[in-house]
């Protein structure tokens, strides 16, 4: 899929740009973002948005839109965390349940559980079963030879 | 679907080459320290198989603990192959990487990393007849990059991987995948033989010996010939999902962009005040 540019109204397009120095998200009039000139076009993936407002304060334009879920937020509300946009509500989610690097993979624990005996058993029927193709491929040969081939 | 957005297979395939090409010790150790073992217990496997020649009684029995380590040790490479993510994700980001510290990261994500491999390899067996479980195996694969990347925990880096929008290039990928291992395995068991008789031919050499081994009836060589494309294509198939996650963060920078297109059609149906002109 290609996003494209709609040809009417120009000045009043609003970009989506994913590149630097507008990171993530940030929803900006064509005119102002100043990487169309070395960037160039596909850099860019037009939402085509006539205008946004911001989620919590319907009277103010939006300036981007929140990396985590998508909501258009208005300079207020908004957090910008190493260029990219948030808004209050997923920034302090993203804090909050942050976990532990080390203890990540507990989630992991319960369907490893239900997953891997599962595959390991398929597996081992698979390995078995290839054991078994292997010792009778020779045998039914010999007898196709013996019964039908030998005149 | 902005399949479109990303590379194709076959250039990520090409990528995945170059990418092993720049960084042939680290991807190469992490990446058949974990397939070549089972591979090298494979082959003595299939050769006890073949000399048994019958399947009763004994041999039956005989046979049945070592199918059941051989499905063991195939556990064995998912640490590694997460060791891979994790140091491709650091060597990409331009983080200081190291193949050990990778690993051990890896082997504290143990139940991570047997959980994608048990999902992934319940998809390749259960898509092998219905197809459509593949994805659970381009899901996995993705998840691997997403869990290696992000702070996520492991159930949510698998389930946010389905929101990648890549299950096109992974199917790309696995067709590709496919003809690069029949091309393999073709060039690799017909070519010694062809070259045997050859030999044979022109300078009368006496190949009987060597046609036993390398010959196209021979079995051990079959097996060989098949598991070395597998494996080197295994190899590629991982790296390049780690390329194809990597364009995927470049490009949204770790958001939902699939989500948010979605979302703005919904809102366009809905309140009628945005328009979504795209995919045309």
């Amino acid at each position: 899929m290609r996003l494209h540019f709609d040809d009417e109204d120009e000045d009043e397009r609003i970009l989506v740009c994913l590149r630097p120095p507008y990171r993530g998200f940030a929803v900006i009039p064509v005119h102002k973002c100043t990487c169309t000139s070395d960037q160039g076009y596909e850099q860019f993936y037009l939402m085509g948005l006539a205008q946004l407002y911001c989620k919590d304060h319907p009277d103010r334009a939006g300036i981007g839109l929140c990396v985590a879920c998508g909501a258009t937020v208005c300079d207020e509300c908004s957090t910008r965390v190493d260029g990219v946009i948030h808004c209050k509500p997923c920034l302090l989610r993203t804090v909050r349940q942050a976990p532990a690097s080390r203890w990540r993979s507990w989630s992991a624990m319960g369907p490893a559980i239900l997953f891997v005996p599962l595959a390991y058993a398929v597996l081992f029927l698979c390995l078995y079963g290839l054991a078994f193709l292997i010792a009778v491929i020779p045998k039914m040969q010999d007898f196709v030879e013996s019964n039908f081939l030998t005149p | 679907m902005p399949r479109g957005l990303f590379p194709s297979a076959p250039v990520l395939v090409s990528r995945a080459w170059w990418f092993l090409c720049e960084y042939p010790v680290q991807v190469g150790v992490l990446g058949l320290m974990g397939s070549a073992p089972f591979a090298a217990l494979l082959l003595f496997y299939v050769r006890e198989a073949e000399e048994g020649h019958y399947f009763t009684g004994s041999v039956s029995e005989a046979m049945r603990p070592v199918a059941l380590g051989l499905a063991g040790v195939y556990f064995a490479r998912f640490p590694f192959r997460l060791a891979l993510a994790r140091w491709m994700a650091q060597t990409v980001s331009g983080a200081p990487a190291s193949s050990v510290r990778a690993l051990g990261w890896a082997v504290l994500h143990l139940p991570t990393s047997l959980f994608y491999g048990a999902v992934s390899t319940l998809g390749w067996f259960l898509g092998s007849v219905l197809i459509v479980p593949f994805s659970l195996s381009i899901q996995a694969n993705l998840a691997f990059h997403r869990f290696a990347v992000t702070r996520e925990t492991a159930w949510t880096a698998f389930r946010e991987s389905s929101r990648i929008p890549a299950g096109g290039v992974g199917s790309q990928l696995l067709a590709v995948s496919g003809v690069l291992t029949l091309c393999g395995f073709l060039i690799l068991w017909m070519a010694p033989a062809a070259a045997l008789g050859l030999a044979e031919w022109t300078v009368k050499a006496d190949v009987v010996g060597l046609q036993q081994v390398f010959g196209l009836r021979s079995p051990p060589w079959i097996a060989i010939s098949f598991l070395f494309p597998l494996i080197g294509v295994d190899l590629l198939w991982t790296v390049a999902f780690g390329l194809l996650h990597v364009e995927w963060q470049n490009l949204t920078q770790g958001a939902d962009l699939l989500g948010d297109l979605r979302k703005l059609e919904k809102e366009e149906r809905t309140a009628g005040g945005i328009v979504a002109s795209y995919n045309k």
